[in-house]
């Protein structure tokens, strides 16, 4: 490390993590323990335990040991937030009303990726009006990292961003910079960042494409970095926003209200060792540049090559060199959008698992946290998990057969009365499993809702009292239907990542317009309806008794066509909205930032989309056909001198593209063509120079639209 | 006669030949010159003194100077039995006969486990 250690803000002593890490552990392993005292009990039963019966309790002690970490976190944070909150913070390291601290260079970076150009823009708007409003701009700059490899989306940016620039006067504060070859994904675009430009900055705070943070959030970011030399990576805790669906109102909701007592308990017992989530955190630049670049994995995709998931990794290697790594969950004015639905959210589940499945290789890599291994391995557990699940479950399934076909006593286990001690308790065995699961899954959220009812203030800001239960209670029910469809979906992702086939890095849809349709929701769950018809209906003739403990998971599968339909529906979010269910401080009390964002995206939206004829190649239509344009474009372009051959096969682009339209050039050749400054000044120059009869009709009718559209001098720049 | 206008509005900045026009654009893009001086553009006698001034002050700056760095990737020790591991699966990737008999021996053993367990 080579920060100067004066004036380290002092924290917690480590005989004190270790008791608190002790009791967080002590936690797990006690109810753990007590679950599985039940589970063998039960398996017991039958006069001993058989080779089926202990992977069946091997199984529910991996399975419930994870449940018990959710549970033990949530009760640690709630024991925090009622005595008060926890005096070891990182936030609690500035005194916010009297201190000034000074501040220090600092890049925001945005990676994009053929995100939606007006929700980018428009939010790194809103992010630099707010920063301005602060009085510290003079430490800021923003660069948008573009990855995109769309024409379209393409130009979009470059046009957006010079926009922005001129209404925010920014140049030369707002920076733009696009990729030619997207190596290593959104790590190696801020690798790509760092290589540069990263001398010049003392930190950076890396967003997503949807993340808004407010001015005051970052402002604060860097004093806690600060005051705290020995702090490489600060990460907060975003909440989400702009759920219009009723699953992403759902998703909202939850995140709102459930989140404050895990993260107080992730704070109370991690402390340094924290996480990084990837995005609305600010990192130190050298260290991070000195540790935290990632090497190849053994053997190559899915399992090992480039690391998918580089947050956790990066976090893990900061806090292998030294640096501290802290969660400020506390810290307001950070948001981020969710999937708008079920399946869209499957979709980056896809993206995830892999990810996280290849951090099994890091688990036991020298040098790591131990609390950097167990986030590490929750991670991979994350998904791993369901395919145990839906294990445990066909196995428990084999079970009854077996017990059905050889009864002992003439009853089932499950119908047998729990015993503790040699005491008999009179209440079945599974009954008293399953009311200690259902527990430990909703005990956080009961206590949740609790803590924000009780105080009326509080319960105000999620709509009132009456609201927030009512839509704690159809959270609830949703979301246990919803999990046997995640069980499935990721048993599925488990085993196609391991049977090698890799996922690409598809953009993730933001904002649902009219939902998921019947036939992509029969297509996608089409196999997990017939799986629960084919379950439900062989488990009631197998066992009646025995369907009805199952019907909750049949019940989410059989559903999951009408569930995924009804949950990815605008109108009926904004019905629930209406209804006051599942409101969010957000959206009762918005933050300037968040009511400014929606004013200005009403607007941009409200702008008419190119003819139907045009739309596919409109960024390219635009660049070469507008002056302005073509010379924002140009004027970003390196300049290079290519050889005589290349040269002439630009010709040729050239010519074919005026000649017979850019419908016949392949993305690349368009690509290739957008990338040569030359050839873009001799396009726009040719396009308005020829007749128009030597050119395509497409471009005929793109000169007759761009003339309708386009108000002399005017320009057709982004508004 | 637009390149030469641009030519004589933005002298002084030494920009090559061919890109003039696109530089003058730019310049005229963002000093919002046809708002702020409707009349002005390609009006080689009259070009007001603060529109050439603010024409040759408007660039485009993509990123500020460069302050080259590396960051190299330095590897991760991941332990002896993941390095094991590691290996085996570098072995087995070459080996692509070997990675489809390992899949049926799983197969058969996913078999055998069902026709155990149901017994």
């Amino acid at each position: 490390m080579n920060s100067p250690r004066t004036s380290v803000h002092q924290f917690i002593l480590p005989e004190r993590l270790r008791r608190r890490r002790a009791l967080f552990y002590t936690t797990v392993f006690l109810l753990t323990s007590t679950a599985t005292w039940f589970m063998a009990d039960l398996l017991w039963q039958d006069g001993g335990i058989n080779g089926l019966e202990w992977v069946l309790l091997v199984l529910f002690v991996i399975l419930f040991a994870q449940i018990a970490v959710g549970f033990a976190t949530a009760m640690l944070g709630f024991y925090v937030i009622n005595r008060g909150g926890d005096r070891q913070r990182i936030t609690s390291t500035v005194d916010w009303n009297s201190e000034d601290v000074p501040l220090a260079s600092t890049a925001i970076v945005m990676p994009v990726f053929n995100e939606d150009v007006s929700r980018v823009f428009e939010g790194l708007r809103v992010i630099y009006r707010s920063l301005e409003a602060t009085g510290k701009m003079e430490h800021f700059d923003f660069f948008i990292l573009s990855d995109s490899n769309k024409p379209n989306q393409w130009i979009q940016e470059e046009i957006a961003w010079a926009e922005l620039c001129k209404q925010v006067n920014g140049v030369g504060r707002i920076f733009y910079r696009k990729r030619r070859q997207q190596i290593n994904k959104k790590a190696g675009n801020v690798a790509d960042f760092l290589r540069r430009w990263g001398k010049r900055y003392r930190y950076m705070v890396v967003l997503d494409a949807d993340s808004i943070m407010t001015g005051q959030s970052i402002v604060k970011l860097v004093a806690m970095m600060q005051k705290n030399p020995q702090t490489g990576l600060i990460q907060t805790a975003p909440r989400l926003i702009y759920g219009e669906s009723l699953y992403a109102r759902m998703q909202q909701f939850a995140n709102r209200l459930y989140s404050p007592i895990f993260l107080a308990g992730l704070n109370y017992w991690q402390q340094q060792d924290g996480n990084y989530w990837g995005h609305n955190a600010i990192i130190r630049v050298q260290p991070f540049m000195d540790h935290c670049a990632l090497p190849d994995l053994p053997g190559s995709e899915p399992f090992g090559g480039r690391i998918l998931s580089h947050d956790f990794v990066e976090a893990a290697l900061m806090r292998k060199a030294g640096w501290h790594v802290w969660l400020a969950h506390d810290i307001e004015g950070t948001y981020e959008e969710g999937p708008p639905s079920l399946i869209d959210s499957a979709k980056r589940d896809r993206r995830w698992c892999q990810g996280n499945m290849q951090h099994a290789w890091l688990v036991t890599a020298r040098g790591f946290r131990p609390a950097n291994r167990f986030h590490l391995l929750m991670g991979v557990m994350a998904y791993v998990s369901c395919p145990l699940w839906l294990l445990f479950l066909v196995l428990s399934t084999i079970h009854v057969f077996n017990q059905v076909l050889a009864p002992i006593g003439g009853e089932l286990a499950t119908e047998r009365y729990a015993r503790l001690f040699g005491h008999m308790i009179e209440v079945p065995e599974a009954l008293a499993l399953f009311l200690f699961t259902m527990l430990l899954l909703f005990l956080p959220k009961i206590i949740s809702v609790i803590t924000v009812v009780q105080r009326s203030d509080e319960a105000a800001r999620f709509g009132g009292r009456g609201p927030v239960v009512l839509s704690t209670a159809a959270e609830i029910i949703f979301s246990a239907l919803l999990a046997p469809v995640h069980m499935l979906f990721n048993s599925k992702f488990v085993f196609f990542t391991l049977l090698g086939q890799g996922v690409s890095w598809v953009t993730q849809r933001r904002g649902a317009e009219d939902g998921t349709d019947w036939r992509e929701a029969i297509i996608t769950h089409g196999g997990q309806t017939f799986f629960g018809l084919v379950w439900g209906v062989s488990s009631f003739i197998l066992l009646p008794s025995f369907f009805w403990w199952l019907s909750p998971v049949l019940a989410g599968l059989v559903l999951s066509v009408p569930v995924s339909i009804i949950l990815s529906k605008s109108s009926l979010g904004a019905h629930a909205r209406r209804a006051g269910l599942f409101l969010t401080p957000e959206e009762v009390q918005p933050p300037h930032e968040l009511g400014r964002l929606t004013q200005n995206l009403a607007e941009c939206y409200k702008h008419m989309r190119p003819i139907e004829a045009l739309r596919n190649d409109y960024g390219l239509l635009q660049a070469v056909l507008d002056p302005y344009i073509n010379a924002v474009h140009v004027a970003m372009l390196r300049n290079r001198r290519p050889s005589e051959e290349s040269r002439e096969w630009f010709a040729l682009l050239r010519h074919r593209l005026l000649s017979e339209g850019p419908g016949q050039l392949t993305t690349k050749e368009t690509l290739a063509l957008l990338l040569d400054a030359e050839s873009m000044i001799c396009l726009h120059e040719e396009l308005w120079k020829q007749p128009s009869s030597s050119l395509a009709e497409w471009w005929r009718l793109a000169i007759r639209q761009y003339n309708v559209l386009t108000a002399a001098p005017i320009t057709a720049l982004y508004r | 006669m637009m390149d030469e206008w641009f030519a004589t509005v933005l002298k002084g900045k030494n920009l090559p030949p061919d890109r003039i026009a696109t530089e003058g654009r730019v310049a005229l893009l963002l000093c919002d010159g046809p708002q702020k001086w409707p009349y002005a553009f390609l009006d080689s006698r009259t070009v007001p003194d603060e529109f050439a001034t603010a024409m040759r002050a408007s660039e485009i700056e993509v990123g500020p100077d460069m302050a080259v760095s590396s960051m190299v990737p330095r590897e991760i020790d991941l332990g002896p039995i993941t390095e094991a591991a590691g290996e085996t699966l570098e072995r087995i990737e070459k080996w692509p006969v070997l990675r489809l008999a390992m899949l049926w021996a799983l197969f058969l053993g996913a078999l055998f486990g069902i026709f155990y367990v149901t017994r």
